[in-house]
């Protein structure tokens, strides 16, 4: 799992409200160059939470982006090999991303994090049966689930 | 088919993982039969919804890779072992995809939300009884619920929250899923359809529909509603009017992209 994926996913546990960014726990990272596009970044720079970004590559052990910035670093090679290096190189392959809000660890094992929830931490928001169910039991069921005193906020 | 599909070797499989079929075939020659289109988008985001074996992403990001460098891709599956599979396939063909297991896209909903510029989607249509939908082993590959729609309702409305402004969407839809009726909640939706692939094996005919944001469609389809009771009939009869042409000309070179 790379940064770019990090920086887009929350948790969508029932009840919580501040599930961004997801707090990770590495066990393992490894680095896989990729060529840069300064385009691609120019485009994704907007899109991206700056400061889960930074907090996450200094977790995985890459501590070379600045705090803050600005659209108009993007003309500077030596800011956009940083950022590029940041978002697509460094790869999570073993460990965890951990909800912010109630500690629910989402396993991240060979670099793909599972996201799927189990049956009573969904939103009851559909009368048919779905995917829960169907949840393959390979997946871990060794987290600690933590009570949410959180009412139910969204619809 | 075409030499460009036939290239990706599966280097890699499980038993409960669905090996690329007609409706995979069909979905990546409509990828192919817009090719042009699609590199004229520019899209910085691609995803795919259940992506199996792989075989589609990995045809997409090849498809685009010559001539639109850079772009991002994401596939999810609920099925863990499909993701094994589908990065061995990304990987043997040297290309990036970003996997999440994902029951349709969890997790992505809020941040990824209107960033999606192509989202590509081969779900479980075929119509079954409800329990076997999500249901354990390879049936829930395929297993669509009633009219096959069980899925498909619910990839729609989270298709909709992540495609950006300028997002497309294509969908692998059956027969017996009633595609003009799926169309016609899109157009809702403000959007319109065209049908760019279809196909019609022994068992079942096959129809890649592709989606994309239209004005007029919303406001055309808003004053249907408003203005007149009888409006989704008038809609479907337009659709209806319009799709055996789409499927005319297209069936006649379908075929012919490779
Ligand atoms: C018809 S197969 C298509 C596989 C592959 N995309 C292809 O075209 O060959 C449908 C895929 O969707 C996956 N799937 C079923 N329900 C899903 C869900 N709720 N969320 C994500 N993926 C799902 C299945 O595991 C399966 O891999």
């Amino acid at each position: 799992m790379r940064l770019i994926t990090h920086n887009m996913l929350s948790s969508n546990i029932k009840g919580v409200t501040n599930g961004f960014p997801l707090r990770i726990e590495a066990e393992k990272v490894v680095e896989k160059p990729v060529e840069i596009d300064p385009k691609f970044l120019k485009n994704m720079f907007v899109k991206i939470d700056w400061k889960a970004l930074v907090d996450a590559s200094r977790i995985m052990g890459y501590a070379d982006l600045p705090d803050e910035a600005n659209p108009s670093m993007l003309e500077l090679d030596e800011f956009l090999q940083k950022f590029h290096h940041a978002l697509l190189e460094l790869h999570l392959e073993e460990g965890a991303l951990v909800c912010p809000q109630t500690d629910r660890r989402f396993p991240v094992i060979k670099g793909i994090p599972n996201m799927l929830l189990h049956e009573d931490e969904l939103f009851l928001q559909r009368g048919v049966s779905h995917g829960g169910g169907g949840t393959p039991k390979t997946q871990s069921r060794t987290f600690k689930y933590l009570d949410l005193n959180t009412s139910l906020s969204c619809a | 088919m075409s030499s460009k599909t036939a290239q990706i070797r599966l280097v890699s499989s499980h038993p409960e993982v669905y090996e690329p079929c007609d409706d995979s075939f069909a979905l990546v020659d409509a990828l192919l039969a817009d090719r042009a289109h699609l590199l004229e988008h520019h899209p910085s985001i691609c995803m795919e919804v259940g992506c199996g074996s792989g075989y589609v992403i990995t045809s997409l990001a090849l498809i685009l890779r010559q001539e639109a460098p850079g772009v991002h891709y994401i596939a999810t599956d609920i099925n863990p072992h499909a993701m094994r599979v589908t990065r061995e396939t990304l990987e043997a063909h040297e290309v990036n995809a970003d996997l999440i297991i994902a029951d349709i896209a969890s997790g992505l909903d809020k941040r990824l939300k209107g960033l999606v510029d192509v989202m590509v989607v081969n779900p479980p249509y075929v119509p079954t009884p409800e329990d076997e939908v999500g249901s354990e082993g390879i049936a829930s590959a395929w297993a669509g619920g009633e009219n096959g729609r069980s899925v498909i309702d619910r990839i729609l409305p989270i298709a909709v929250n992540l495609l950006s402004e300028k997002g497309w969407l294509y969908l692998v839809t059956l027969t017996a899923n009633n595609p003009s009726e799926i169309c016609l909640q899109m157009r809702k939706k403000g959007y319109a359809a065209r049908i760019v692939v279809q196909r019609s094996t022994d068992e079942e005919s096959l129809h890649i529909i592709k989606f994309w944001r239209d004005i007029d469609t919303q406001v055309d389809a808003k004053e249907m509603v408003t203005v007149n009771k009888s409006a989704p009939a008038r809609v479907m009869e337009s659709l209806l009017t319009e799709v055996p042409r789409l499927l005319f000309r297209r069936s006649s070179n379908s075929n012919s992209t490779g």
